[in-house]
């Protein structure tokens, strides 16, 4: 009785709709990633604004200082890959719509290699910083140790067990600023850190390029899956010249990614 | 149904190759000159310079490879009111923050 009635209500929305169960809503379905990519806005633009504030803050010459330390070559290198995988993503949107699959296919497949190169890239940056003792959360470690006040104590103990000369000494026991190390710096600590003594701001500089270099890398890494299901629905033809809305909005996540970083690369690349 | 599908894809705007490729070529151009502009010792301007030629590169991205240029104008208003009141939320907090 019930079902009489609801097969019944079923057919009239179906004349009153025009509902089809093939029907994709194109527009809808853009919008939807608008949306999306809208919070993605507010995600990164927060960080951004926290490292406008910084940067053009007290720590001002810190972000100066801190951003030598980053490799122009390998930032710009990946402002071509990325911008290059931008151009291949658009070129197989364009060769979908004009009927060429196999095109599409090697447009993305071409993209694909492009966000992996990126992510290669940023792999050998990431390792050179991690043998400078730069490390994501432990670059703050004798800081957090040890409180800021106490950076500019003098540790006479210490020298006098050294049996450096004060020259010698305050070589290896003055950070980049030139403000003694704390008390109770053990030897052992001493030489480890040696080479990475930061101050506050060059700490919140690091902090903050691996926080958002590390997030966009993610969203890289998303974009490479999006990208790898874009080329099997086209290689299963279910993505085709007449139904691309999957490869057209995966195509503005892509480039979102590549705006984001557009505004990276002279922040933290070009800062010094 | 295959009236209103055909209708719609009638409006899809397809961009050809050459045009992506010439917006390419731009985007390469800006990119050299950020770099450059980089180089080169201004003070306080080197930041505005170099978000300024970042914006000039983030507009053509969004005008064409995301084709915001062809897109219906509720969705243009959409994009252009989010991408502004971002920009207030900078303002408004630069305001007070650059003041103390």
């Amino acid at each position: 009785m019930s079902s009489i009635a609801e097969q019944h209500t079923a057919e009239n929305q179906e004349e009153l709709f025009h509902f089809d169960h093939h029907h994709t809503d194109y527009e809808g379905a853009k919008l939807g990633v608008w949306l999306f990519l809208f919070t993605e806005l507010v995600l990164f633009g927060g960080m951004f604004l926290a490292l406008f504030a910084y940067g053009t803050g007290e720590y001002a010459t810190d972000f100066h200082a801190a951003g030598k330390n980053l490799n122009v070559f390998k930032g710009a290198g990946n402002t071509l890959v990325l911008l290059t995988s931008s151009l291949t993503m658009v070129y197989a949107i364009t060769a979908l719509q004009k009927g060429s699959k196999f095109w599409s296919l090697v447009h993305i497949a071409i993209t694909i290699i492009l966000a992996m190169t990126f992510m290669v890239i940023k792999y050998f940056e990431w390792s050179a910083k991690f043998e400078h003792h730069l490390f994501p959360a432990k670059i703050g470690f004798l800081e957090a140790k040890y409180g800021q006040s106490d950076l500019k104590r003098a540790y006479s103990a210490e020298f006098a067990e050294s049996g450096m000369s004060l020259a010698e000494f305050n070589k290896v026991k003055v950070d980049v600023n030139g403000n003694p190390m704390p008390d109770g710096v053990t030897a052992e600590e001493a030489k480890k850190y040696t080479h990475h003594r930061y101050t506050r701001g060059q700490v919140i500089f690091f902090g903050m390029y691996f926080t958002m270099t590390g997030l966009h890398g993610f969203h890289v890494l998303i974009g490479v899956a999006l990208l790898l299901w874009m080329f099997w629905g086209v290689l299963r033809e279910t993505i085709t010249a007449e139904n691309f809305g999957y490869l057209e909005n995966v195509g503005l996540y892509w480039h979102l990614v590549d705006l984001i970083w557009i505004y990276l690369f002279p922040l933290f690349y070009l800062v010094a | 149904m295959s009236h209103s599908q055909e209708e719609e894809h009638h409006h899809v705007h397809i961009i050809g190759y050459g045009s992506h490729t010439l917006v390419y070529a731009g985007l390469l151009v800006l990119t050299g000159l950020t770099v450059a502009a980089a180089g080169i010792d201004v003070g306080s301007l080197n930041l505005p310079i170099a978000m300024l030629i970042a914006s000039m590169k983030a507009g053509l991205v969004l005008a064409y490879f995301m084709h915001v240029k062809y897109e219906k104008t509720y969705l243009q208003a959409l994009i252009l009111g989010s991408t502004f009141f971002m920009f207030v939320v900078f303002c408004l907090t630069f305001a007070d923050y650059l003041t103390r």
